[in-house]
């Protein structure tokens, strides 16, 4: 489904993203992760048009992601790090207004979705009074309002309660399960171990480790580590 | 989609009460600046009280042009009580029209016709008696007029008396109408902005409504295109151009909805200065009034691509609105200034868009479209480059 060939991203002089490989297969979730600075969200911008690499190719589905930003951007759903939403207008007004601008005509399907992320009752309620949890579930769901087949999601509980995160994790799952594509980047290892299938770890700018769970716990000198976790906190440094 | 876009701008706006009150505020102060100058130059204004004892059409007629002369107050007594008010000096300056007056007129015989009494403390009788001497002059020459044309043309046609009235009252209404000389004292009042051109018939001392509502316009324009301040912090800067395909589909559909919020706030202000007789509704002051709004608007866009906080907005938006507005001489005319700020002034949308509306031209409306344009594709590449 995505596959990174020699990427590498500059600003000025400065190399955030160095010479990256990988190949993500479909229906896999990937976590993404990595300390501050270690290129998360460029990584993720890349992948989801937003910005453009330097150097080397990245394909979505055989597609150039330079050069077909458009039908690209048809298969993938991208959820910011910030609750991009306007928060004077209802629930319901905003999924709206995001459901024209994809060209989205079907409100019985993302109505359906409301109802298992239990959004519904709050329809007609002002964003800025919703919960923080609710807020956030409301902005994944904007980004798959056009039913996309690829979920970037860009550090999407930050600054929320454990149980809401626990909600939108076992969503997120569910979503999986259905067979999208998810790619998730955070800090919360639980919420990681939880939800992901593989990893992608980063550190500043390289790429350190591309491969499974099962994998992860047997990378590097933290090998056998019965803790999650700790082993990921200790690859990432 | 830009509609779409726009729609939610506006409600977005129409969320806070703040907006609500600009739209509202903006009328509010000018009726209530306006009122408050029409007090104080009725304060200004030249005592003056006539007797009539006339009471014909033609004593009415001079008394009414008089009363609308903006220099002057006037009230009309008997003779006791216009010389009590001159010899108090409630009044400056009085004038009694005799019996008679009408049929001296119509014989052109204007000759110390009328008797002018001053009170000891006037200064401004000579203004007054011109004033006064050219309306009663003005019906004079109308009659003269008029008899000259039926001596002339009623003994060629051999008219009967029916006919005779008829051509009489025409000749002397186009004479009327044609009435070009003004008293040599009278003050043209003018729009502080330009140096040539006046106001015609502003019927009081000069307005604040047209200054007022120039610097309200583009105060306001500033405040509503906030937004893109607003919406990269949220990242919505980012996000609706990414749901919607193109960045200029989101920046002009952003700026359509300021822009419909704008034309309703001019919308208002123009039926104010409408009803208060302050405008003349015709194609030129309309499109005028369109493109410096426009211009506005993309000038307060291409702004706030700059700006990264919402204080520093409020700060922009105050000097750019105080310094357009006291360099171009909206508020005191910029000949008082010196020749170099002059010169500066002339680059501000305010001294262009007095221009047009003094002017009734459309080639300056033409430019503020044209300069718009430019500053809507200018912003557009800024601000898509960064998003």
């Amino acid at each position: 489904m995505i596959a990174a060939e020699n990427l590498k991203k500059k600003f000025g002089r400065k190399e955030v993203l160095k010479e990256m490989n990988f190949f993500i297969e479909r229906g896999e979730t990937v976590g993404v992760v990595g300390p501050n600075g270690a290129g998360k969200s460029t990584l993720l911008k890349i992948l989801a048009t937003l910005m453009k690499g330097s150097r080397g190719t990245v394909q979505i589905d055989g597609l150039d992601v330079k050069k077909e930003q458009k039908k690209i951007r048809q298969k993938i759903g991208y959820v910011p790090q910030e609750i991009a939403v306007y928060h004077e207008l209802t629930t319901r007004e905003n999924l709206r207004f995001f459901a024209k601008l994809a060209k989205e005509s079907s409100e019985e399907r993302w109505m359906q979705r409301c109802e298992e992320w239990r959004l519904a009752e709050h329809l007609d309620k002002k964003v800025k009074h919703l919960s923080g949890g609710n807020q956030r579930k409301l902005n994944i769901l904007i980004a798959m309002l056009h039913d996309p087949d690829l979920l970037i999601l860009d550090e999407p509980t930050v600054g929320i309660d454990i149980s809401a995160k626990q909600e939108i994790v076992n969503d997120l799952r569910q979503l999986g399960r259905e067979g999208k594509t998810i790619l998730y980047s955070s800090h919360d290892a639980q919420e990681l171990e939880t939800l992901c299938t593989s990893f992608l770890i980063l550190k500043e700018g390289e790429l350190l480790f591309y491969g499974s769970k099962q994998k992860v716990r047997q990378f590097g000198s933290v090998a056998q580590s019965e803790n999650f976790a700790e082993t990921l906190g200790d690859i990432v440094g | 989609m830009v509609w779409t876009i726009a729609v939610t701008r506006i409600k977005l706006l129409l969320q806070s009460p703040w907006s609500w009150l600009g739209l509202i505020v903006p009328v509010l102060v000018l009726g209530f600046l306006d009122m408050s100058i029409e007090k104080t130059s009725d304060v200004t204004k030249i005592p003056v009280v006539i007797v009539d004892e006339d009471e014909t059409e033609y004593s009415k007629m001079v008394i009414d042009r008089v009363s609308k002369n903006p220099a002057v107050s006037v009230s009309v007594h008997n003779e006791e009580d216009a010389r009590n008010q001159i010899e108090t000096q409630k009044a400056a300056i009085g004038f009694f029209i005799p019996e008679g007056f009408m049929g001296s007129i119509q014989k052109n015989d204007e000759d110390e016709l009328v008797t002018m009494w001053l009170s000891s403390g006037s200064i401004s009788h000579g203004l007054v008696r011109e004033i006064f001497a050219s309306e009663v002059k003005r019906l004079s020459s109308n009659s003269y007029g008029a008899n000259t044309v039926l001596k002339t043309y009623g003994k060629s046609e051999k008219l009967d008396a029916e006919e005779q009235a008829r051509v009489w009252k025409d000749a002397w209404a186009y004479s009327d109408k044609h009435w070009e000389p003004k008293p040599l004292m009278t003050v043209d009042y003018k729009v502080g902005v330009t140096r040539e051109s006046s106001v015609k018939d502003t019927g009081g001392a000069a307005s604040v409504y047209v200054p007022g509502m120039l610097v309200l316009l583009m105060l306001f324009s500033f405040l509503y295109n906030s937004w893109p301040i607003k919406d990269r912090d949220s990242g919505m800067r980012s996000r609706v151009p990414y749901s919607a395909g193109r960045f200029s589909v989101y920046w002009f559909g952003n700026a359509l909805g300021v822009l419909l919020l704008q034309l309703t706030l001019l919308g208002l202000l123009f039926s104010y200065g409408w009803w208060r007789n302050e405008l003349t509704l015709n194609v030129a002051t309309i499109f005028g009034l369109i493109g410096y709004v426009l211009f506005l608007n993309a000038l307060s866009l291409l702004f706030a691509y700059f700006v990264h906080s919402n204080r520093t907005w409020q700060a922009i938006t105050l000097f750019v609105v105080l310094c357009t507005s006291l360099l171009s001489g909206t508020f005191f005319p910029s000949d008082e200034l010196s020749s170099f700020l002059q010169r500066a002034a002339e680059w501000t949308p305010q001294y262009w868009i007095v221009s047009s509306l003094n002017q009734e031209t459309l080639m300056i409306p033409l430019v503020f479209v044209g300069i718009s344009i430019v500053l809507y594709v200018l912003s557009t590449i800024k601000a898509g480059d960064n998003a």
